[in-house]
């Protein structure tokens, strides 16, 4: 592993809140490394203090105990956020400055000149799809419209291209795809990948286990305020943390046999499960390739034909809710 | 890459912060509120047999503290909180910037706010004063012109209290606590005078701590210089100049330090 740029150690962090502002622990003792060049995906359910922990790496919140660095730097110096590019989980933006002049603003924030926000500008929306190039013919060229007339996935795309704007060494992105319809998902996903090709270290947070299963080269989970999980997605599939009957089932598909005999057959063949009905016949899993064998030979037996066996791949989404559950 | 300076983030903050007040109705309907106020005077110095131009000079330059005063404590009261509870401040946050920085460029945008205000209603009350006033280049006097500044100065110092109390209180709030300066600082040697009357030393004790600890606004009300055409004093002028710079500064430096305690 390369030498981390986000590192969080033992950090715990805290809300007062009510009328007596009586402390709620919102995290609890987390750890974690992110080495540089690689995308890191940040699973959590709503809640569980994803947002929390973000706002810690770009420096809007100081924990209570433990530290958080940013390239080696206390995230909380305004040194460590020259290194960012950060897209807030909902893009809030003042709705009265067209795309350009919210650019021009946060441009100048980050410490650009104007005449390299100038140069920056046109590459930029057109890095997120926003450029001239990818506006249709007859509608107004997104940097010269006001935010409040943008969708949703324009403001989405406004907030990752100020997040680029000055070239940061790390964009973390918090839920980059929520209220994005399949297309604008797909696009962003592969901004990612462009990004992390260049170099770019990404830390992204998501509910949406197949967006960071698409595209991260590590994961952590977090529940509740403590992470449960974090390595590799491969090393995390693998893991004891994923109970057998997940980590090794195989599918089989069949036809040819009525549909009482089909179910009858968890009680008959020996660690089968019946599954469901499909349009070309019916599903059912084993756990291991004896359990196959006995499974092939009855099926066989029964005159029934076999359409499929495939080997089921644990998914994150397994992992999540093992961890879920905890 | 560094973090930008001091200058380069008050420049874009104020000049996002100028253009979302700008926009705000509010606004404008204080300086509506102003203009008719001046109207009043122009009415008023038409049913006057002897010096109209006076009643002219003490309503203008009662519109002008006026519409300073209740910009910077109504449009500024909400500045800061607007930012937060629209959460627009986490993306400019997140950026290599202080809070200070942060709260320094809301301050600088407000300011110029109150200026725009101000020489508009400066060049309304100018132009009223000179189409009523016979005599309009000798009521020209350098303590009209000095106050007109105080009243634009007076702007500026409530804006600083405005910001201040708006670090950690909610709008509202923030509105009735300036109000309450603005209205108990212009009237600090009323108290001073009740606190001597006074028979309860309680009560005098705490009048006298009231009018130590608040801002005297007194020191930016020239009108009754203007009315009986008094000289400026160097002494008077550069006192009050003082007074409001370091007034406003100490209140910015104090919202300073609270702003960066401000849970996001």
């Amino acid at each position: 592993m390369s030498m981390p740029v986000i590192e969080v150690e033992k950090v715990d962090q805290a809300f007062r809140t009510g009328f007596w502002l009586k402390k709620s622990k919102i995290l609890h003792q987390v750890d974690l490394q992110v080495p540089r060049g690689e995308i890191f995906g940040f699973l959590g359910a709503n809640g569980a203090g994803k947002t929390t922990l973000i706002h810690l790496i770009v420096g809007l919140r100081k924990p209570v105990s433990g530290s958080v660095r940013i390239g080696g730097k206390d995230a909380a110096l305004p040194e460590a956020r020259t290194l960012i590019g950060y897209l807030p989980e909902r893009p809030y933006f003042h709705e009265h400055l067209t795309g350009e002049g919210m650019l021009r603003y946060f441009g100048a924030l980050s410490g650009l000149r104007p005449a390299e926000i100038s140069e920056r500008i046109a590459p930029v929306l057109e890095e997120v799809g926003l450029g001239p190039n990818s506006t249709r013919a007859g509608t107004k060229i997104p940097r010269y419209l006001e935010l409040k007339r943008y969708s949703k996935g324009m403001l989405q795309r406004i907030g990752i291209a100020q997040a680029l704007l000055h070239d940061p060494e790390i964009l973390v992105l918090d839920e980059p795809m929520s209220g994005l319809d399949p297309m604008g998902r797909k696009e962003i996903r592969e901004l990612i990948l462009r990004l992390s090709k260049r170099g770019k270290t990404i830390f992204f947070s998501s509910h949406v286990i197949p967006d960071v299963e698409a595209i991260c080269t590590r994961v952590g989970l977090i529940e509740k305020g403590r992470i449960v999980g974090c390595g590799s997605i491969s090393d995390l599939l693998t893991s004891k943390h994923i109970s057998n009957a997940k980590t090794s089932r195989i599918e089989i598909a069949f036809a040819g046999l009525p549909d009482d005999q089909a179910r009858s057959l968890t009680s008959k063949i020996p660690e089968f499960n019946f599954d469901r009905k499909i349009p070309e016949g019916f599903t059912g899993t084993v756990t291991d390739s004896a359990a196959l064998q006995s499974a092939i030979r009855a099926l066989i037996n029964l005159r029934a034909e076999i359409l499929w066996i495939t080997p089921v791949r644990p998914s994150l989404e397994d992992l999540f809710q093992k961890e879920g559950a905890l | 890459m560094t973090p930008p300076s001091w200058l380069q983030s008050t420049r874009a903050i104020s000049r996002v912060t100028f253009f979302e007040i700008i926009r705000d109705k509010v606004l404008y309907n204080i300086v509506f509120f102003a203009l008719m106020i001046l109207g009043m005077g122009f009415l008023a110095a038409q049913m006057t047999y002897a010096h109209p131009e006076r009643i002219i000079v003490d309503f203008g330059i009662a519109a002008l503290s006026i519409s300073c005063a209740v910009i910077a404590a109504l449009t500024g009261s909400s500045l800061l909180n607007r930012e937060f509870e629209r959460r627009t401040a986490y993306v400019a946050l997140s950026h290599p910037i202080s809070r200070g920085q942060f709260l320094l460029g809301k301050y600088a945008g407000l300011a110029w706010v109150l200026a725009v205000n101000w020489l508009l209603l400066v060049s309304a009350f100018l132009f009223i004063l000179n189409f009523t006033a016979d005599n309009f280049y000798e009521i020209l006097t350098p303590i009209l012109g000095w106050a007109l500044v105080f009243a634009l100065l007076q702007g500026l110092v409530l804006a600083s209290i405005t910001l201040f109390f708006s670090t950690f209180c909610t709008s509202s709030l923030t509105f009735m606590f300036t109000v309450g300066i603005y209205l108990i600082g212009n009237n600090i040697s009323e108290i001073r005078l009740l606190a001597a009357h006074s028979k309860a030393p309680a009560l005098n004790t705490a009048l006298n701590s009231l009018s130590s600890i608040l801002p005297n606004l007194e020191h930016f009300n020239l009108g009754s210089s203007v009315t009986y055409g008094l000289p400026p004093s160097p002494g008077l002028i550069s006192a009050g100049l003082f007074y409001g710079c370091i007034v406003s500064v100490i209140f910015l430096f104090l919202a300073g330090l609270l702003i960066r305690t401000k849970e996001v």
